[in-house]
């Protein structure tokens, strides 16, 4: 017999009885996490609850940045390469100038590097403080910066709208764009996804106008089709796996209506072009918590793949027919020469298991693992033969847990441990590490720099190389001063990749020198959710699928070590 | 002064109440502790906007929940991430005799919101439509789907 609501309400009731009461530290918790130090690189309007918005937005402008790159630029965008993207060129306002550290940023202004910039610098009026129906604009901002020859250069604004509330409403997804050139602006006022930004009191009715009379694009330049904006249809990639530069697939909810149903996609044209396959017969983590749920994909070559954490699944047919592996819950997964590893866990506190299988087969062996503490976790990453075991220091301040790392050069039978860079006083705990693409005695060590944890989301970093495979480490320079380290990746030819992640920044920076200097090259609003999959296929073309807030995710692809990030479209 | 005083009568009054909801709706007291944390240092950070707001009780737990929902939608991929997350993620699939609390945790957020504003604390249509600043027709359909999940999976289960 079913329960009736009056069940519900009895058993809701005792449920809450049942939950412990107060705690006297909790205001100053709170009080210490108000006065929290944010990063200095953040404007004022991402650090608030309106920082949705501005994901909002960013995710619109990007969307945008697709589709004008298709249409109107890509002169622009080829021409670019005198300059990164995020850089700002010295003939442009302001150079880099470095901030004074622990100031508070103005709001309304965007960082590259370190040179603070705002529209206005490059003759975009600004909208701040017009009306629309949904609130007022505190800032016009900008989101994307792209130098072309001549100063014929791409700029993505953004708008972030103040709402009477900060609920959030991701999806009235709001921007505008405008490409400046030669100091005139050619701007279009951006109709996003589910609404129009309605300027009704417009303080500056002539520059709108202006940018009405304007909606009309040029004629495109080249007979490339329009690119769907990516939330047309609804997919969302979750996770991607390259075997070459042009073969890959891509693993998502297969659309907003249904986030837990899992979609597979593959390219064979470097993600220009996907073809949906059929639907796997698992459902989408997180969105399902389903122990068989899987969250990502991993192919070994063309034909044999995986779809798994926490379940696992074994493809030998490019992802058409699926079986389901039987194995603890998996946290990673990854390939090297003929073998793919799976790290497990058969439950948080008893541990991890490291398990091989040989490119192919449905068969899993447990390897010997050289640690069961997983206080902090774990991380494997595999290169050739070279197996790479790390075990996470801690982030707290003053730590003496710095990891452990281990070697195998045999695909997991001996490990050999090696010494980890970090170092107690100077460093905290090991948090990420990975061995350079093609240099199985190269890795990167990056650790916790002893001040603030991740979970204070300021935590800097101290990053360490190695040559030989840990007989001796050489300090790089800190890639960033904020958000905790989650993915590090080398193209084997210098250029590295870091993402981080808090709760009020996700960033990926990178260095195309050895690590001798860093940039900032995306910076969101904060979400502490989203970088997977970070890889590099050669020392030019890699991948990542981040960093949004809310769906769609995007996969963002680079053909220039890193240089420069693309998002890839065209998800049928 | 004044300004503080008043946050510190809100702390009081609501910081308790919205630990334990969010506790509930969560089934992971860490979390629903560091949710809770969250959403009063943003209230206090906009305090000036708040206070003068109708409820400002929902909007915290609101706040909170948002909050939570954030960190359990986040990838476990990095296993050094906190292990409240990890059992929040695994929790379902540990508890094979689904009560009625549990299944309430399966339901999307806004419905566990509805749910508990509705049942266990016992407001009205109106105020849980206040609370969750939307219309009171939304949190009838929300309570319905809601329901009708919960009978649906109790069928499921009790034969």
């Amino acid at each position: 017999m079913s329960p009736t609501t009056e069940d519900l309400r009895r058993e809701l009731k005792s449920a809450y009885a049942a939950t412990s009461s107060g705690s006297s530290h909790s205001k100053a918790a709170v009080m210490e996490r108000v006065s929290r130090k944010v990063p200095v690189s953040l404007p004022e309007h991402r650090r608030d609850g309106r920082s949705r918005l501005v994901i909002a937005t960013w995710v619109a402008s990007i969307a945008a940045l697709a589709l004008v790159t298709a249409l109107v630029v890509p002169q622009v965008i080829n021409h670019s390469s005198s300059h990164p993207a995020g850089t700002i060129p010295s003939t442009r306002p302001s150079g880099r100038t470095p901030l004074p550290s622990g100031a508070s940023a103005p709001s309304c202004e965007t960082y590259f590097g370190s040179a603070a910039v705002t529209a206005k610098q490059f003759g975009v009026p600004s909208l701040d403080g017009e009306e629309s129906q949904y609130g007022s604009v505190q800032c016009t901002y900008i989101q994307y910066y792209q130098p072309g020859p001549n100063h014929a250069d791409l700029l993505v604004l953004g708008l972030t709208i103040y709402e009477k509330t900060i609920y959030e409403s991701h999806s009235d997804l709001r921007g505008a764009i405008a490409v400046a050139k030669s100091g005139s602006v050619y701007a279009y006022v951006l109709t996003t996804m589910h609404s129009t930004f309605k300027v009704s009191q417009a303080r500056d009715q002539a520059w709108l106008q202006t940018v009405a009379a304007r909606t009309e694009p040029p004629k495109p330049r080249t007979s490339t089709t329009v690119p769907p904006e990516p939330t047309a249809t609804g997919f969302e990639p979750s996770g991607a796996t390259f075997v070459t530069a042009s073969q890959g697939w891509v693993l998502g909810s297969k659309n907003s209506a249904c986030e837990s149903c899992a979609a597979l996609k593959v390219t064979s044209d470097g993600g220009t072009t996907w073809t949906t396959l059929p639907s796997p017969p698992v459902q989408l983590a997180p969105y399902s918590q389903a122990p068989t749920a899987v969250d990502d994909v991993y192919f070994v070559n063309e034909n044999n793949g995986y779809l798994y954490g926490p379940g696992l699944e074994v493809t030998t047919d490019r992802g058409h027919i699926w079986t389901r592996i039987s194995l603890p819950p998996v946290i990673e997964l990854v390939g090297g020469d003929g073998y793919t590893y799976a790290l497990t866990e058969t439950s948080y506190d008893n541990g991890p298991r490291l398990w091989r299988s040989s490119s192919g087969s449905k068969s899993w062996t447990a390897l010997p693992i050289p640690t069961t503490n997983a206080a902090n976790g774990l991380q494997v990453d595999v290169e050739g033969n070279t197996v790479l075991l790390l075990q996470h220091g801690d982030s707290v301040p003053m730590t003496t847990d710095m990891g452990a790392l281990w070697r195998s050069t045999d695909g997991g039978s001996i490990w050999v441990k090696a010494p980890v860079p970090c170092t107690p006083g100077r460093d905290g705990g090991a948090a990420v590490a990975t061995i350079a693409l093609g240099h199985p005695t190269e890795w990167l060590v990056d650790c916790y720099n002893n001040e603030e944890s991740q979970q204070e989301q300021n935590s800097q970093q101290h990053l360490y190389g190695t040559d030989n495979s840990g007989l001796t480490w050489v300090r790089m320079s800190d890639p960033t001063t904020h958000g905790g380290p989650i993915l590090l990746a080398d193209n084997g030819a210098g250029d590295d990749v870091l993402t981080t992640e808090s709760g009020i920044g996700d960033s990926l920076d990178a260095t195309f020198d050895y690590g001798r200097t860093w940039s900032s090259l995306f910076y969101d609003g904060g979400s502490d959710f989203g970088w997977a999959d970070l890889q590099f296929v050669n020392s030019s073309i890699g991948f990542v699928v981040g960093p949004t807030h809310y769906a769609p995710e995007h996969l963002y692809r680079t053909d220039d070590g890193g240089r420069t990030w693309r998002v890839l479209t065209g998800f049928k | 002064l004044d300004c503080s005083t008043d946050f510190d009568n809100f702390f009081d009054q609501h910081f308790d109440r919205t630990r334990r909801l969010l506790e509930v709706m969560l089934g992971d007291a860490a979390l629903a502790e560091d949710a809770a944390q969250e959403a009063f240092a943003r209230g206090y950070r906009r305090w000036d906007h708040v206070r003068t707001m109708e409820r400002p009780g929902g909007w915290v737990l609101t706040v909170g929940l948002n909050y939570a929902r954030d960190a359990l939608r986040r990838r476990h991929r990095w296993l050094g991430q906190p292990k409240q997350r990890l059992q929040a993620f695994s929790y379902i699939d540990t508890h094979r005799d689904l009560d009625l609390v549990t299944q309430v945790r399966a339901l999307p957020l806004r419905q566990r919101q509805a749910v508990l504003l509705h049942f266990l604390l016992d407001l009205p249509l109106e105020e849980v439509a206040a609370q969750m600043d939307c219309a009171v027709g939304t949190v009838k359909s929300t309570l319905h789907s809601a329901i009708s999940q919960l009978r649906l999976n109790t069928k499921v289960t009790t034969r």
